[in-house]
């Protein structure tokens, strides 16, 4: 059947209006809950990219200075490949580590544009035979310590216990994003049925003259989706504000350290965003199912 | 709806109906009728002798508990529920307390019964003064219903249960409220509608409407149909 669109924009807009401070309320709980799912969603992104370089038994890298000549980049691999205590060393040159690097800073336009691929330290990553932390820290420790070797970065205790720490916050806030979400699914389905309630001799003429179900429903629905929306747009907005911040954090403490850099890429950005606004809809919309089902029975 | 009602002039047909309430409260006991198109019926007798009962059922706000209720030469107690809708856009309603929309116009209020079926604006524009003049309501259109009188809010009551043009005008009590002289301009109002074609039941406790009226009447005493007599009187 025709839904005529003034009449739908003209009920919902009055539905929203009528009892604003609940509104408000369901609005600012999906806001809250969705903000903290999107940052979840940050968290662990930012975690997996920071761990990402110590993939398939690689536990620690080995970079070489900067400026270092075709002999003494020999010297460090031959030191490398000779040690029996290692497995494999692979080396990464110059265009893989600025591909890298620009993957990393991909949203930073300012160090992309004044670092030049000769900049970039060169690198091992190596694969110990035993993965032990104290067997690798103590390689660690010793490559550190000979010639052409600018730094070496490995998956340490340090790593490991940040890698665990943000699990458990992560899994943390998004048991407590659950607790708020459903909190906010029963605000918008109380919003709803109080709606309902406030016009229930309009809906039991509607039902009388003939109206559809449907019809009846649409502008309480979209009620409860616009609710879900705006929330999930400010969350989306609160994902940005909090992408922001950890970014500014990170170029203070971290600078230039292509590795133990907890980086979030756009597409992170994007990914949490979808979540977000997916979680908004499937929330609103199923709490406002449930609200208009319950109350058109008559 | 309308076209099926051609061919059959029954228009309501009550088969074996009983409705049985929560404890056994009987509303209705084995009722049989036949309403003809463009009858005009009164349903007679005391207070809970099962006059609302079987309006309500009429429309389907009630199910009933056994037998068969047609409409139209449709059963509507096999009508899935999403065509019920469409059942009451066949059957215009009138009540007692004629449930006008307090925040709406008089003009509004017989405007809503359209839009809500998805109307479209020019029908109701063309509508709806057409059924604000039948009822002589044109120059308290833009009053609200607070504004009128007894009457007045049951003539716009009217209006919205007519401006679709139903089959069936279903009334209950619609002059419970209204004084003896209001209540003779009500009746006339049903009177022309019902010669419209409109097939009219009403329900009443008014004595002297239905002795002046002299239509057929149905008597109901604690759920039963006692008497069905054509121009009949209260008692």
């Amino acid at each position: 059947m025709a839904i005529n669109g003034s009449y739908v924009l003209r009920e919902t807009t009055a539905n929203l209006t009528r009892n604003i401070t609940l509104t408000l309320a369901s609005v600012l709980t999906v806001f809250v809950s969705l903000a903290i799912v999107g940052t979840t969603v940050l968290v662990i992104r930012g975690a997996e990219n920071m761990t990402r370089q110590f993939e398939g038994g690689v536990e620690f890298i080995v970079y070489v200075e900067p400026d270092i000549t075709e002999a003494q980049l020999a010297e460090v691999r031959a030191d490398l490949e000779e040690n029996p205590l290692i497995e494999r060393a692979t080396y990464v040159d110059r265009d893989e580590t600025f591909a890298l690097f620009q993957e990393l800073f991909e949203d930073n336009d300012v160090i992309l544009e004044n670092v030049r691929p000769t900049d970039l330290p060169t690198s091992f990553k190596v694969e110990p035979k035993d993965k032990s932390a104290d067997n690798v820290s103590d390689l660690a420790t010793y490559y550190r310590k000979r010639t052409n070797v600018f730094e070496v970065s490995a998956a340490t205790d340090v790593i490991r216990e940040m890698k665990g720490m943000t699990d458990f916050v992560s899994r943390s806030l998004m048991g407590f994003a659950i607790f708020l979400l459903v909190a906010s699914s029963l605000l918008i389905l109380n919003t709803i049925r109080t709606a309902m309630f406030a016009r229930r001799r309009e809906i039991e003429v509607m039902k009388l003259v003939g109206a559809t179900n449907w019809f009846i429903r649409v502008p309480f629905m979209l009620e409860g989706l616009v609710q879900g929306l705006i929330g999930g747009v400010l969350a989306v907005g609160s994902v940005f504000v909090i992408r922001g911040l950890i970014d500014n954090q990170l170029n203070e403490t971290s600078g230039l350290n292509l590795l133990e850099s907890f980086s979030i890429g756009s597409e992170d950005v994007v990914l949490a965003c979808i979540i977000v606004i997916s979680i908004a809809i499937v929330v609103s919309v199923i709490s406002s199912a449930i609200a208009t089902r319950r109350f058109l029975d008559v | 709806m309308p076209s099926a009602s051609l061919g059959s002039p029954c228009m309501i047909k009550l088969e074996n109906v009983s409705k049985v309430f929560k404890g056994d409260v009987v509303a209705l006991r084995e009722a049989n009728c036949d309403i003809n198109k463009g009858e005009f019926v009164f349903l007679v007798g005391p207070s809970g002798s099962g006059k609302s009962t079987m309006i309500r059922l009429l429309n389907k706000q009630e199910e009933p508990s056994t037998g068969a209720i047609y409409v139209a030469g449709k059963h509507i107690g096999e009508l899935n529920s999403w065509k019920v809708p469409y059942l009451r856009r066949n059957i215009g309603c009138v009540f007692q307390d004629y449930k006008l929309l307090s925040n709406k116009t008089v003009y509004e209020n017989v405007a809503f019964a359209l839009e809500v079926i998805g109307r479209p604006r020019h029908v109701v524009k063309t509508q709806v003064p057409a059924i604000l003049e039948l009822v002589g309501l044109s120059k308290k259109h833009k009053n609200y219903p607070d504004e009128l009188s007894g009457g007045e809010q049951q003539r716009v009551s009217i209006a919205r249960a007519f401006v679709n043009r139903p089959l069936i005008l279903l009334a209950d009590e619609p002059t419970g409220n209204l004084d003896p002289a209001t209540s003779v301009g009500i009746m006339r109002l049903l009177d022309r509608i019902n010669r419209t074609g409109t097939t009219v039941v009403m329900a009443t406790h008014d004595r002297s409407i239905v002795d002046t009226m002299r239509r057929r009447v149905i008597e109901l005493d604690r759920g039963s149909i006692i008497r069905d007599q054509a121009r009949g009187v209260y008692e």
